[in-house]
């Protein structure tokens, strides 16, 4: 139906009315006032939008305009030149207008959003009016010889590291060769990366399916995605390396037979002779599936219940949750396809990158914490490329060895505990992350700064070795320093590789496949035999010097040799180089984690969790996701459990169980590296492997365990420590008081504490049940006799004892002198030729040149008016005049107080607040007046924007805390 | 002769000018303060800035003046018809003096509205309870009749002394936060919660101080409409540093009403009247309320405070039982795990004082926490007593007196004592302000103090001629004692500040809650204000955040309306031009304890001299040019390209990087630091303090460069 004339003059006279006033305020034109009212007849929604586009012009100044801040302080504050009409005001009706007209009526004094125009520039006293600001903020300016640093744009800086993985995809790959055929699968999937050069089959072969069909779900029936998860690998990569299927089935990484049984052990669950558990029971040895059979629903035992829910994330078999650090394949893909931290791929095949594109649409921010927190409901990342690889870089062995342990330390990097943080969301959410949480960045492994990964010394076959964790005394991986940079006496062992041996024909055939050893090695060179006899194919001999070459990098490291180099005065005491592991000196810093304190919660009210920064994926899902699946929000009961979890595209499903884990570490430290003697008896650094306290709380909300320390199955605590390599090895080493005069380092607590006095009385305490002893420090291991207060693994580590302790803090002779020796090393003498000092005469010259800064403060600071005392003043006045008025018409006779009053009468009747404008102040003196009522609270907001205050007149109900869910 | 006939007409203009304008310079004179050259200038400068407007609204009545008042025949008092059962408040303060007396209110009346409605109380801070001791209005009910007021006595003056102390005006707080956010310009005060003046000034502390100005006209109107007594004139500095001091500093000042879930009183009686844990009243008046917090325990005065009165405010540094681990209301929520949320982190060591049995007020006087009428800008200036008050030092024995005159200030204060009354012929010790330490004296011949509310006594271990390092002659010029007998200090690592108006609670305040971590930290050294070394309250990282309703960070605009950057995550610069984020702060930890630490633990460990965790490499360039340190923290290396960690004070090279309040307070330069770490060499063989080489460092070291030295290093270095 066509509009009539008549129709049309009507909807272009409204539109007019409706459109010229806003395109008037938003022309961006300075703002006016008629002097007599508006001509178009205009309510106050017209000043309020005048006054946000102000506030919004003040937020965001271009650099062009110049702002007079008073100026528009005042006209903010207020306008009185305007007379409002009293037609315009419903209210006005009322009878109470008739009295009300006398008095003038002022318009809102207040801005009660604080923007930029209400702040000072923060410099201005320092810099001075003229200078530039930026000269004072940017990064390494110097004032006085001071360089000042301005954290604003650190985030973009870590993001940047986090993201960094150092490693170049030709090294890693070696050449790249994309299909791009008409075959059927390549119709998609056209672009996609040959798998390897010695791979050249059908896609079919690998990843089954249907070859020859048309429609995407024909192609992918029966299609699999990863063939070399262990559930397929036998019959897709088993048919060749039916070896290494088996290899990597039996080792610790799969069957994950460390985690669980110690984890048993620690909690008294099972001893050192019963039989042990395993996630792929191997027939002969008769282990156990882990766990016999998951229970729908009801009680498991409770450290069954931790580990499901837990630790079983970690091993190759299980997908890990999607999100940045973490994204992996499973099977032998977890480890030999590479994927960067933020899960992205670079490959060419379309159908990846169309898929991958949405992904980048919705996460800008790809390693922020608004992604992390969705891990079980984003989507999952794709390799870097359709490519297998043995140049495996460190970040990729980090997607699974960063709690906890050597590879975080060896990035340099330091785990955050999980604390109540109470930061703006606005910062938070886009705080770049890596596996879960935050990191503070400390001095990185020499090793690793210098460019190597993490299988230049851990070897292929000792990471898929089979051996028991569980209850050998043998650790799976061991390289040896000494392997490497021999020691003062003797050089590392050669071997030259010779074609007619069988094992040089091996190592030739196995560089072969390196792109980054390929060539660099061949018959006739001399390569590292260790101690025990195994060959290392990347490290030579070659003119007379050692030389690495980087699997991963491709990049030649000479290898110090201790031989060649002068012997240190630490290296020359016999006993420090026979009975200390390297690490015990050489480490710089230790992440330890002491006190895991794990919560149950069968019935978790997550809001007082709200702020807390945890890494756990499920608890940053409910606490942080927001998902519709996990409403309603405070009482979500349910934890993951990951022995169930099956990876789809978009999701992470499996099983969800009854019983929320909470982990708490009570400190998370680097600078406690405690002593003990390993399994080979040799001091080496001690850490906390499981100090687990255990509470429970059951679905009635009552506790049934409260911070319970287990017992070990022969009674022990379960306090356990373990000997350890740090992966923070540096050249300097510690110093001889951080051992020989440092009590903490000993076992013996920290100094500044109270520290316990007997063990024996300590131990009877725990068996006893009764809470732990406030004056206990979790990293006292050992009293002052020698008896130790914590337990120990592996059997044949132990504490130290009162022996050890003496010899170590007895000072003789020998000790001095050594100890000078070595600050004689360290350059500490060259301090007694100093007699001037350059430094300081620089910056008493500077001071002089600078002079004492400028005291401008006066003028900076600007003063409040007669004018708005006056305003202040008739607010005052009305605001009695209200109340008595009030009184007068006899509704409330008993006004007391004249806010108190004010307040009731605001909120009794609406209209009248449209006149007075103030900003409502609680009265503190009404703690005393019955008043308050203590259910719900009205809160009068501050007038935002004049009269917009009343639509949004917020109640705050506190309500009485809930029972059940 | 010449410069005369020069002046000649210059002074013949000047009289004709004078008799010109005669009518005009008294009062051009008294602006400018030549007419009263004996009184400082600061008076009309007061009186301008706050020009009082008359209360709109009376709040309290004027009390009437003394002579009028004769409590002898003054028996009938209607208040007790109501209030049956109050406690008398002191034996001073007997019951016949009656109620009216301090609390004012109308006595002949048993209406409730009417019999308070003259009551003295300060509706300001808008505590309730109707408390007359708050310090703005003490003078009026304490301090009338000249009881605790412009009495005869000096000392008797606990009204206006109050006022100008420390905790009355807060002045250290405030200009501490100022100078580091480069608000203002000098160290010293400035600011006070209120404008006080010191009128009888001595030449001693400041002048006077102006009131906290108000960071925006928002704040302003917001604080003037609450405080309708006394609107005026405000000031507007526009700089966040004065929104963060009046929404949550100003929550530790006498006045101001406790953090919810603490409870204790203001003005005078937050200190003299104890209150419950759980701020309930238990005596016997009928009109009190039994279920409501924020009640007295009773209504009595103590005159000696008890440490758990003091611990209400100073709690950082107070032996707590345990070093918080989550802010407040984060254990308040986690009910069921209050205690071990945490479990196994230690108890740290407690002062040796403290656990001696010593109360806070067995060391501290009255002067040192009332204040004695000058106004001061920092604590150290305040404090009159020192270790050696009690201790004395190496070479000298403490300061003694003798009392002489019965109405001694010791002798009248004394007379609240557990035992231990001071009578005439009493030898006491003196404070550094030639001021008697009424609970230390001489009993039978040895130096004890006496437990002001335990009576117990305390004999002092004198460190006169005692072995150890005390001999040693550097350190007894250099060293306070708190540099080596301090065990731990408690660091507050990496606070972060925001002001978020999304989330103003409805005072107005936007900056939200702290969630602050404290560990027991072995103390920093650096050059305190006294010119010696003292241990530092190391407070890094500290970062401020400013956001808008819609939570987007506030630009920062300089003065020619540019923007320069925002509020997110900002860090600041003093004006001196070292971080202002980052304090060092010269401070006496009461964590005392008779052990010293260790000689190598400051002349070979870096980490004390306040160079940061890590390696220290000394350079073979003489200047110190090639000295670096290798970093544990990397942090502001990656991500602002600078060398200096967060946990570094000063460089090796002696250039400071954190900023400091407190005036000729200092990190270590570079010839202190080389100084300290030369000591270094010889600590090996000679570990021990008593060793005589320490006597004279200068001959040891030129002895250490001989032949013979060498031939006896080479003895030990045989040995080994």
């Amino acid at each position: 139906m066509k509009p009539s004339f008549f129709q049309k003059i009507i909807l272009f006279s409204v539109s007019l009315i409706l459109i010229v006033p806003f395109s008037l305020s938003f022309s961006g034109a300075q703002p006016f006032n008629y002097p007599y009212g508006s001509p178009f007849n205009l309510n106050k929604d017209y000043f309020k939008n005048k006054k946000s586009l102000l506030s919004e012009r003040t937020a965001e100044p271009s650099k062009k305009e110049t702002l007079n801040h008073s100026a528009i302080n005042d006209k903010n504050f207020i306008n009185q030149e305007k007379e409002i009409s009293p037609k315009n005001n419903p209210s006005y009706n009322s009878q109470f207008f008739q009295e009300k007209r006398m008095t003038e009526i002022p318009d809102s004094p207040t801005v009660s959003d604080i923007d930029a125009s209400n702040l000072r520039d923060p410099l201005l006293s320092v810099r001075g009016m003229d200078l530039n600001a930026e000269e004072v903020l940017s990064p390494g300016t110097t004032i006085d010889g001071i360089r000042f640093y301005s954290s604003d744009e650190i985030q973009s800086f870590v993001e940047t590291e986090y993201r960094n993985s150092n490693f170049k995809i030709d090294d890693i790959y070696g050449r790249v060769v994309a299909y791009d055929k008409g075959q059927r699968c390549l119709t998609c999937h056209g672009g996609i990366e040959e798998i390897s050069s010695n791979h050249r089959f059908s896609c079919t072969r690998c990843h089954g399916g249907n070859g020859r069909a048309y429609s995407k779900k024909s192609a992918h029936k029966k299609m699999v995605s990863n063939p070399s998860d262990l559930k397929h690998a036998p019959k897709y990569c088993g048919k060749c390396h039916a070896d290494h299927i088996n290899k990597v089935s039996n080792s610790s990484m799969a069957t994950a037979k460390g985690q669980i049984n110690l984890t048993r052990y620690n909690w008294g669950a099972q001893s050192l002779e019963s039989p042990t558990f395993s996630l792929i029971p191997d027939g002969e040895k008769e282990e156990k599936l882990f766990p016999p059979e998951v229970p729908p629903e009801g009680q498991v035992e409770l450290v069954d219940d931790f580990l499901q829910k837990k630790c079983l994330r970690c091993h190759i078999q299980s997908p890990s949750p999607h999100r940045p650090g973490e994204y992996r394949a499973t099977g032998c893909a977890s480890c030999h396809m590479i994927y960067a931290n933020d899960g992205l791929s670079m490959t060419r095949d379309r159908a990846i990158q169309s898929k991958q594109r949405e992904k980048v649409k919705k996460q800008n921010k790809p390693l922020s914490k608004k992604v992390a927190a969705k891990s079980f409901k984003n989507s999952r990342g794709y390799p870097i490329l359709h490519k297998f690889s043995v140049a495996i870089p460190s970040s990729q062995c980090e997607t699974c060895h960063h709690e906890s342990g050597p590879g975080i330390e060896y990035e340099g990097l330091f785990k955050k505990p999980a604390r109540e943080k109470p930061l703006s969301n606005s910062i938070d959410e886009d705080k770049p992350i890596l596996f879960g949480s935050e990191h503070k960045f400390l001095i990185q492994d020499i090793h690793r700064e210098r460019g190597m990964h993490c299988i230049d010394c851990h070897e292929g076959n000792e990471l898929k070795n089979s051996k028991s964790t569980f209850p050998s005394k043998d650790l799976t991986v061991n390289p040896k320093c000494e392997n490497c940079h021999g020691t003062h006496e003797k050089e590392p062992s050669e071997f030259l590789l010779v074609g007619s041996l069988n094992s040089a024909k091996q190592i030739i055939k196995k560089v072969s496949l390196n792109p980054n050893l390929k060539g660099k090695i061949k018959l006739g060179d001399l390569i590292l035999r260790d101690d025990q006899g195994k060959l290392h194919s990347h490290i030579k001999k070659y003119k007379e010097q050692w030389i690495l070459i980087s699997k991963v990098t491709g990049k030649k490291h000479i290898i110090p040799i201790l031989k060649d180099t002068k012997e240190p005065i630490a290296h020359s005491l016999k006993k420090h180089m026979s009975s200390i592991e390297c690490a015990a000196c050489h480490a710089r810093w230790a992440y330890s984690e002491w006190g895991n304190h794990i919560i149950l919660d069968n019935r978790p009210n997550l809001e007082t969790w709200k702020n807390w920064s945890f890494s756990d994926p499920n608890l940053q899902q409910i606490l942080f996701g927001k998902e519709k699946a996990f409403e309603p929000m405070p009482y979500i009961n349910q934890d993951f459990n990951w022995l169930t979890a099956t990876d789809s595209l978009n999701k992470i499903s499996g099983r969800w169980q009854t019983g929320v884990w909470i982990e708490l570490l009570s400190k998370a430290s680097w600078d406690k590296m405690i002593l003990g003697k390993n399994s080979k008896g040799k001091y080496s650094i001690f850490k906390p492997k499981k100090q687990y306290f255990i509470s429970e709380i059951s679905s009635q909300g009552e506790i049934i365990k409260s911070a319970e320390i287990p017992l070990l199955p022969d009674g022990n605590s379960g306090l356990i420590m373990t000997p350890y390599t740090p992966h923070t090895i540096r050249k300097i080493a510690r110093s001889c008081e951080s051992c020989h005069s440092n009590p903490e380092t000993l076992g013996l607590g920290d100094p500044k504490l109270k520290t316990i006095p007997e063990a024996p009385s300590f131990f009877n305490g725990l068996t006893n049940k009764t809470p732990l002893p406030i004056n206990f420090q979790l990293w006292q291991t050992v009293d002052s006799n020698g008896a130790s207060l914590q337990s120990v693994w592996p059997l044949g580590a132990r504490l130290l004892n009162s022996n050890d302790l003496s010899l170590i803090q007895e000072k003789n002779d020998k000790y001095r002198a050594n100890r000078y020796l070595a600050l004689r090393e360290r350059g500490f003498p060259k301090l007694l030729s100093r007699d001037s000092f350059p430094f300081d005469i620089k910056h008493e010259a500077n001071n002089k040149l600078y002079g004492n800064p400028i005291d401008n403060e006066s003028s900076l600071m600007e003063e409040t008016t007669q004018k708005d005392l006056d305003l202040i003043m008739q607010i005052i006045k009305k605001q009695e005049f209200i109340s008595t008025s009030e009184t007068l018409e006899g509704s409330t006779p008993q006004t007391i107080d004249s806010e108190t009053s004010f307040f009731e009468t605001q909120s009794q009747n609406p209209e009248l607040s449209l006149d007075d404008v103030i900003p409502s102040l609680p009265d503190q003196n009404s703690q005393d007046s019955t008043s308050n009522s203590a259910t719900s609270l009205k809160e009068n907001v501050l007038p935002q924007n004049g009269w917009q205050s009343l639509s949004e007149e917020k109640t705050i109900e506190f309500l009485p805390p809930q029972n059940s869910p | 002769m010449t410069t005369f006939r020069r002046l000649l007409p210059l002074t013949f203009f000047s009289i004709l000018a004078l008799i010109a304008f005669w009518p005009s310079v008294p009062s051009f004179l008294q602006e400018t303060n030549f007419y009263f050259a004996s009184k400082p200038q600061i008076r009309s400068v007061i009186s301008q800035q706050n020009e009082i407007i008359e209360p709109l609204i009376e709040e309290q009545a004027e009390l009437p003046n003394p002579p009028s008042i004769n409590w002898e025949t003054k028996t009938t008092e209607q208040c007790i018809k109501c209030h049956d059962g109050i406690e008398v408040i002191s034996d001073s303060h007997p019951a016949e003096i009656g109620c009216v007396i301090c609390h004012g209110g109308n006595e002949n009346s048993q209406i409730k509205k009417d019999a308070h409605s003259t009551l003295i109380y300060d509706p300001d801070w808008g505590t309730g309870k109707k408390n007359p001791s708050h310090i703005k209005i003490a003078d009026k009910s304490c301090g009338q009749n000249a009881c605790h007021y412009s009495s005869y006595f000096p000392d008797q003056n606990h009204v206006s002394r109050l006022k100008k102390s420390l905790m009355g005006t807060l002045a250290g707080v405030i200009s501490g936060l100022r100078y580091q956010w480069a608000a203002q310009v000098p160290k010293t005060a400035r600011y006070g919660v209120y404008p006080v003046e010191n009128t009888d000034f001595q030449n001693t502390g400041i002048p006077f101080l102006e009131p906290l100005p108000f960071f925006s006209k928002t704040d302003w109107i917001r604080n003037a409409l609450k405080n309708k007594s006394a609107l005026k004139k405000g000031k507007l500095s526009r700089h966040i540093a004065d929104d963060l001091l009046r929404k949550t500093c100003f929550q530790c000042h006498l006045d101001s009403p406790p953090p919810p879930g603490i409870f204790r009183g203001q003005g005078c009686a937050a200190c003299h009247m104890p209150y419950a844990k759980n701020g309930l009243y238990s005596g016997n008046d009928q009109t009190i309320d039994k279920t409501q917090t924020g009640h007295a325990a009773k209504h009595k005065f103590e005159a000696l405070p008890p440490n758990s009165t003091c611990i209400t405010c100073h709690r950082a540094f107070a032996n707590e039982k345990r070093l918080p681990t989550t802010n407040h209301s984060g254990s308040e929520k986690n009910v069921h795990f209050e205690n071990n949320l945490f479990p196994g982190l230690g108890l740290p060591l407690q002062d040796l004082h403290f656990e001696k049995g010593m109360d806070c007020i067995d060391c501290h006087t009255s002067n040192d926490i009332m204040g004695d009428g000058n106004i001061y800008s920092k604590q150290h200036e305040a404090v009159e007593i020192r270790c050696q008050t009690c201790h004395g030092t190496y070479n000298t024995f403490p300061e003694v007196s003798e009392i002489i005159d019965p109405n001694d200030p010791a002798v009248i204060i004394s007379k609240y004592y557990q035992d231990g009354q001071i009578q005439e012929g009493d030898i006491l010790a003196l404070s550094e302000r030639e001021q008697t330490l009424s609970n230390v004296k001489m009993v039978d011949n040895k130096l004890s103090v006496i437990g002001k509310r335990t009576g117990k006594i305390f004999p002092i271990p004198m460190i006169h001629k005692s072995k150890n390092s005390h001999a040693i002659k550097a350190h007894q010029d250099k060293l306070e004692c708190s540099a080596c007998h301090s065990l731990w200090i408690p660091k507050c690592s990496g606070c972060h500040l925001t002001f978020d108006q999304k989330q103003e609670d409805i005072n107005g305040n936007s900056w939200l809650k702290q969630n602050y971590q404290l560990s027991a930290e072995k103390p920093i050294l650096m050059v305190g204000p006294r010119g010696k070394v003292a241990p530092m309250l190391a407070q890094p990282e500290r970062h401020v955040s400013v956001f808008d309703k819609k939570g987007n960070p506030v630009p920062i605009i300089n003065s020619q309306g540019d923007s320069v950057g925002n509020y997110l995550e900002k860090t600041f610069l003093n004006p001196e031009g070292y971080s202002g984020s980052h304090l060092a702060f010269s401070n006496f930890p009461h964590t005392v304890s008779s052990k010293a630490r260790s000689c190598a633990d400051c002349h070979m460990n870096p980490e004390t001299l306040g160079l940061g965790a890590g390696k220290l490499i000394i350079g073979n360039n003489v200047s110190g040019k090639s000295d670096k340190m290798q970093y544990l923290n990397r942090i502001s290396k990656l991500a602002e390209n600078i060398d200096t960690p967060p946990d570094a004070y000063t460089t090796i090279k002696g250039q400071p990087v954190a900023g400091t309040t407190q005036k000729n307070t200092r990190p270590f330069n570079q010839e202190e630091i080389s100084r300290i770490l030369k000591v270094g060499n010889c600590i090996p063989c000679h570990e021990k303090p008593e060793d005589n080489i320490y006597d004279n460092m200068d001959k040891s070291y030129k002895f250490a460069g001989t032949n013979q030295h060498r031939q006896l290093r080479q003895k030990i270095l045989k040995a080994r």
